[in-house]
């Protein structure tokens, strides 16, 4: 039996070509190619009527608001109202004293936090799916779904009296190993990230890893057989027949994490900062939240909204660039 | 054919190789459990603690001094059933809307000659990055007349371009296009296509978005605040967040009985453990079925090459 | 495809135009004012925070009270508590459309700044000078001995909300100082009264082994991480050692003397202080990780089995502490502050200010009976019922109680009559079971410093603890202690506002990093002084305090 891998062996843009279905043969004009497209495909586009007329209704519609992050808002006035003050309130941000502090800060977590996160609910899908033990595997996902469920209230507390120097389990083995208490490892900078990216790994690694365990479960066992008749041991199977099949998911999953790579969230930053990590831990969203609160005149919408809005703009960046590189190297893409 | 691959594995002998694998695989796995049951039992623990325990950090593996004081404390807020129901409704509504929305937009992108495909795609991918913001998004909902309505918890959120990309992927990269290219010499339409071919051999990623959007719509707090106003109509996560909110000491008071207040404080620390309970439960339930689909969604029917 | 890409851009700008529209218009009531009064029972909307304990709104007592007494009928709509702002901002976006005709929301600055500019609540200033209308209100002003009214005027000088105003020595001086007795007695030391003493006596409690268990785990002073909100948290530790060399307690670290605003950190003392900590911090007589511990953590150590803590500043001695340890609520003492080296001994100073309580917005049809209902609700009786629930069931009068001699007070510790008693308070305010005789304290109400502190209670219902803290709260007020001038609040307008929120927030943090890295001993005090009073001036500490002389010359000259 063969063992196709569909990507190769199909040459899709011959098919392209090959209209199995309509009888016209137009003149091949750019523009009659269209509307013959058009009508090729018009059951697709009765598909996509719903859905476009959502994204336009419910997302589209109020971007009518990013506008204001280019006016000075004032609440008298609306939105439409509002006078324009062209890339002031970036200039504004670029110049505070805290912009070379936070936007580093975000992104160095953000990077951080990819790449740690990244690989572990990959590999451990593939372990797990590499087990025969049916019931084993069944309790095990069970189990690891749950912390994503754990409210980040809970785990920051669950850390911090954990990594408690004194009261702590942490401290007790210092303790019990070097006869003194540990130091306080929340005063660090460092120790903040650190604290921030592996409680997240430690969080969604078996939630993150369904998506590729689904993608393994439309391996074929066919492939499986072929290969052990080969003569694959069962590590390099997963290397050599799980891995590839899961592929396009994992790329895809890579474009689209760096999409978010700017929004940092807020809560946990928030709960894990103290007065003396806030080298590693003043991000973006806290420090728009602090100015939302600090705030005893009218507060300011256009200043968030521009930096939201260059939030934006760097992750559309982001995920513009690495989706052309994915282009370039394989033919998976976002579009 | 299922016969053939149990005959294969009752006669393959593992070689060294693979017990050294399976060995390592396994506990890989078992101390990822470990790491992650403990915290789990934890919380368990907490929630069945008392008061006084929790909140004087005596609670580090198994309940100290048993009370369901929590539990108590969180359901004599009658309208935790209220929020309950709510979300049961909004949950399954909800996640209905958003796999046909989800299907019906990933399936088209998913055709490689779909005229327009790139265009769509970076229409849709857009909005996952720019959005225009709370109060446009709610004067748009006010403009439609949703406030204070059902459609405000179903609609804003009908389709995540997310799950819809996931979806997509899953669809182009699973279902080989042989059997688009042998549907289409049998003279299958598109449509017939998707509801013959494409939905069918599906089940492992519906039940993945399906998983992703019941969880989104159970633990929905934003959309509920954001756009109802009639206290019959919210849902769980916002009267389990006035639960633990209002339990929390408020200096302003004069001249408690100070145990009394100590007590209440206590209860904070305690509800935040019992609403973790509380609120995931259900979800358990939920799992398991999808499982069950992620060992279906294999290829059914042979590829005549 | 450039067609498809053409038709959808149309298609787009096209639902663009239909739905987004200009900022809507709302009729604003510019000058007169309306006196109309309903003439029959018409219904009102009231929007109120989420309470649980709160049984039902539409039959709790205040409610009934009210609707009898004007003939109305009230309307209750519940916000999420902790959103309500943001949510009564949104509607206020949409043309302040689902606002409630009176919204019982304890609004800030900068909501009603926004929310009057754009009309969407009317401005109350003329009613509060109706002799019939406000009433209550101005019999009230009598009781607590001013008017409160500039307080509460926006910097367009009208007044917009209807506000509480509640005295009490608790609140008014929140960062008290409290000492383990036992440790002392144990090392048979006196409690000390300078910086020098405190030091002396740190030390040997952290190295005397006063709660006699052998081992070393006493701690001088605890709390939590600096910049943590005072009413959560014990974190005024900071705030009350620095008081003793120059007064931290105000706003932002912002001090005034004879009208002339300036900043606490800016000054000599400001770096004694910051030495001193670190000394303390180096001998080991700060708790090392004080500066990054959270409330749970502070609360685990200060329950633990054997007492360890020594020095805590908070709002009460039992507070954090278990009930399972009642017995530390009274080994807890509390001291007056320790005199500096240039002998200055201050306690952080909060004087009660009016706080905004009630709105009425632009959808009221009847604002002058809005504002009626705010002002009985400012009365004497409604703001006790409020908070003491129902008259001749929770709570009586002494005057219209033939006998007394059952009950008890804390009002010959604090020198004032009996004024009210109170029969069982714990049940009723922090026991948490539902209840339906009071609002629970939304909305505005105005208590003068006799009603607190001339409370009595059953007797033998007042614990000792309580007895220490009413005697400890006098001491306090009646002491020298006060700064000499304060700042009560300053009010910024929208264009100062922009001018100087970035520079506050940064300042604040700033300081808070800055003082927190020379305790823990990460930068060297000496050595980067000058760095740190530089920075501060370029982050912008100028402007700040100019913009803010402004403000309090408009406000206080």
């Amino acid at each position: 039996m063969q063992v196709f891998d569909f990507e190769k062996d199909i040459d899709m843009k011959k098919l392209d070509k090959t209209n199995t279905r309509t009888e016209i043969q137009a003149p091949l004009s750019s523009k009659g190619r269209f509307w013959r497209n058009l009508y090729r495909d018009r059951q697709l586009y009765l598909f996509m009527l719903i859905p476009f007329a959502y994204i336009i209704i419910f997302a589209y519609v109020p971007m009518y608001g990013l506008q204001i992050a280019f006016k000075s808002f004032k609440p008298k006035l609306g939105i439409w109202g509002s006078p324009w003050v062209g890339f002031d309130q970036f200039v504004k941000f670029f110049k505070s004293y805290q912009f070379s502090r936070v936007v580093p800060n975000t992104l160095i977590l953000s990077f951080y936090a990819i790449i740690a996160a990244f690989p572990i609910p990959i590999v451990y899908a593939l372990m797990l799916n590499s087990l025969t033990n049916d019931r084993f595997k069944k309790v095990t996902s069970n189990i690891t779904n749950l912390p994503h469920f754990i409210s980040v209230v809970v785990t920051v507390g669950i850390l911090t009296q954990v990594f408690n120097p004194r009261t702590g389990l942490y401290g007790s083995i210092v303790m019990s190993l070097t006869g003194a208490y540990p130091s306080d490892p929340f005063k660090s900078a460092e120790n903040f990230r650190h604290f921030y990216v592996w409680s997240g790994v430690w969080q969604n690694f078996g939630w993150d890893s369904i998506i590729y365990t689904a993608a393994l479960a439309a391996v074929s066992p066919e492939q499986h057989e072929a290969a052990q008749i080969d003569g694959a041991s069962r590590f390099q199977r997963v290397l050599h027949v799980d891995l590839p099949a899961i592929l396009p998911t994992i790329v895809i999953m890579m474009i689209l994490r760096c999409g978010k790579v700017m929004s940092v969230g807020f809560e946990k930053v928030w709960l894990l900062q103290n007065s003396l990590n806030l080298n590693a831990s003043e991000v973006i969203s806290t420090y728009i939240y602090k100015m939302g609160i600090a705030s005893t005149g009218t507060t300011d919408y256009s200043y968030s909204t521009a930096i939201g809005f260059f939030n934006s703009a760097i992750n559309l960046v982001l995920i513009s660039l690495v989706n052309w590189v994915s282009k370039k190297v394989g033919e998976t893409s976002l579009w | 054919m299922e016969k053939s691959i149990v005959k294969f594995k009752k006669h393959v002998k593992h070689s060294p190789g693979d017990k050294v694998y399976y060995a390592i695989s396994y506990i890989i796995v078992i101390l990822l459990l470990l790491v992650v049951v403990y915290p789990l039992i934890f919380i368990v623990s907490a929630s069945l603690s008392s008061a006084s325990a929790v909140s004087t950090g005596r609670v580090f593996l198994w309940p100290v001094e048993f009370s369901t004081l929590s539990y108590e404390a969180v359901f004599a807020y009658k309208d935790v059933f209220i929020g309950y129901k709510n979300s049961i409704i909004y949950t399954l509504a909800g996640t209905l809307i958003n796999i046909i929305v989800t299907m019906s937009c990933a399936y088209p992108l998913s055709r490689k000659t779909f005229q327009g495909r790139k265009f769509f795609m970076k229409i849709f991918s857009f909005t996952m990055i720019f959005s225009g913001g709370m109060i446009p998004s709610y004067l748009n909902i006010s403009r439609l007349g949703m406030i204070d309505s059902i459609w405000a918890m179903l609609l804003p959120g009908a389709m995540s371009v997310y799950n819809m990309i996931i979806a997509r992927t899953f669809i182009q990269n699973s279902i080989p296009t042989e059997l688009l290219e042998a549907a289409q010499i049998d003279g299958c339409s598109d449509t017939a296509y998707f509801f013959k071919v494409v939905l069918p051999l599906s089940t492992a990623v519906i039940s993945v978005i399906g998983l992703y959007y019941a969880v989104g719509h159970w633990n929905s707090y934003f959309s509920a605040f954001l756009y109802l106003h009639s206290k019959d109509k919210f849902p769980l996560q916002i009267f389990l967040r006035e639960v633990l909110v209002q339990n929390q000491f408020d200096a302003s008071m004069i001249f408690e009985d100070a145990e009394n207040v100590v007590q209440r404080q206590g209860l904070q620390e305690l509800i935040k453990y019992s609403m973790i309970v509380v609120s995931t439960l259900p979800l358990l339930i939920l799992y398991p079925f999808v499982q069950k689909f992620l060992k279906k969604g294999v290829m059914i029917g042979s590829i005549k090459g | 495809m450039k067609r498809l890409v053409a038709v959808s851009a149309v298609l787009a700008l096209v639902f663009c135009m239909a739905f987004a529209q200009g900022a809507p218009e709302v009729e604003q009531e510019t000058s007169n004012y309306d006196y109309t009064m309903p003439t029959e029972r018409v219904t009102l909307t009231v929007g109120v925070k989420e309470d649980i304990v709160v049984a039902d709104w539409e039959t709790n007592l205040m409610t009934k009270l009210i609707e009898e007494k004007f003939n109305v009928n009230l309307d209750f709509i519940t916000f999420p508590s902790k959103e309500i702002g943001t949510k009564l901002n949104l509607m206020a976006m949409d043309g302040g459309k689902g606002m409630p005709d009176i919204i019982l929301h304890a609004a800030k600055d900068n909501e009603i700044s926004s929310w009057s500019s754009m009309g969407v609540i009317i401005p109350l200033t003329e009613y509060f000078e109706d002799d019939t209308l406000a009433a209550n209100i101005q019999e009230a002003w009598d009781r607590i001995g001013f008017d409160y009214r500039g307080q509460v005027t926006s910097p367009d000088g009208e007044i917009y909300t209807i506000p509480s105003f509640n005295q009490s020595y608790g609140n008014e001086q929140p960062m008290k100082i409290w000492l383990y007795k036992p440790f002392l007695d144990a090392l048979g030391l006196e409690v000390p009264t300078t910086t020098e003493e405190l030091r002396e006596v740190l030390k040997a409690v952290v190295n005397g082994d006063p709660n006699g268990n052998g081992k070393k785990d006493e701690i001088g002073i605890s709390g939590t991480s600096i910049g943590l909100n005072f009413a959560s948290s014990p974190s005024g530790w900071f705030e009350a050692i620095m008081n003793s060399f120059v007064y931290a307690g105000g706003d932002q670290f912002l001090t005034v003397e004879n009208g002339k605003l300036g900043a606490a950190y800016t000054t000599e003392e400001w770096k004694e202080g910051l030495a001193y900590l670190r000394s303390l911090m180096a001998e080991g007589l700060l708790q090392d990780n004080i500066l990054t511990q959270d409330n749970s953590s502070f609360k685990a150590l200060i329950n633990s089995e054997d007492p360890v803590i020594f020095m805590k500043v908070w709002y009460t001695a039992e507070g954090d502490i278990d009930k399972s340890r009642i017995a530390r609520y009274s080994e807890y003492v509390g001291v007056t502050p320790f005199y500096g080296p240039e002998g200055k001994h201050y306690m952080t100073y909060r004087q009660t200010v009016a706080s905004p309580r009630l709105l009425v917005s632009s959808n009221c049809k009847y604002p002058a009976l809005a504002f009626a209902i705010g002002d009985y609700l400012s009365s004497e009786e409604m703001s006790i019922i409020t908070r003491w629930g129902e008259r001749g069931v929770d709570w009586d009068y002494v005057t219209d109680m033939a006998d007394t001699s059952a009950y008890d007070g804390m009002y010959e510790k604090v020198g004032f009559d009996k004024y009210i008693v109170c029969y069982d308070d714990a049940s009723f305010w922090s026991s948490g079971n539902p209840q339906n005789k009071s609002w629970r304290q939304q909305g505005p109400y105005v208590r003068q410093y006799a009603i607190a502190n001339g409370q009595s209670n059953v007797k033998g219902s007042i614990k000792d603890y309580q007895y220490a803290l009413a005697e400890y709260q006098y001491t306090l007020q009646n002491g020298d202690s006060k700064p000499e001038e304060i700042i009560p609040k300053l009010v910024y307008t929208d264009e100062e506002n922009s001018q100087i929120n970035e520079i506050k927030l940064t300042l604040k943090t700033y300081v808070d990093e800055y003082a927190s890295q020379v305790i823990d001993g990460q930068k060297d005090l000496d050595a980067t002084w000058a760095e740190f009073q530089s920075e501060i001036k370029k982050i912008g500490l100028d402007t700040y305090l100019s913009v803010s002389q402004n403000v309090y010359d408009r406000m206080y000259k």
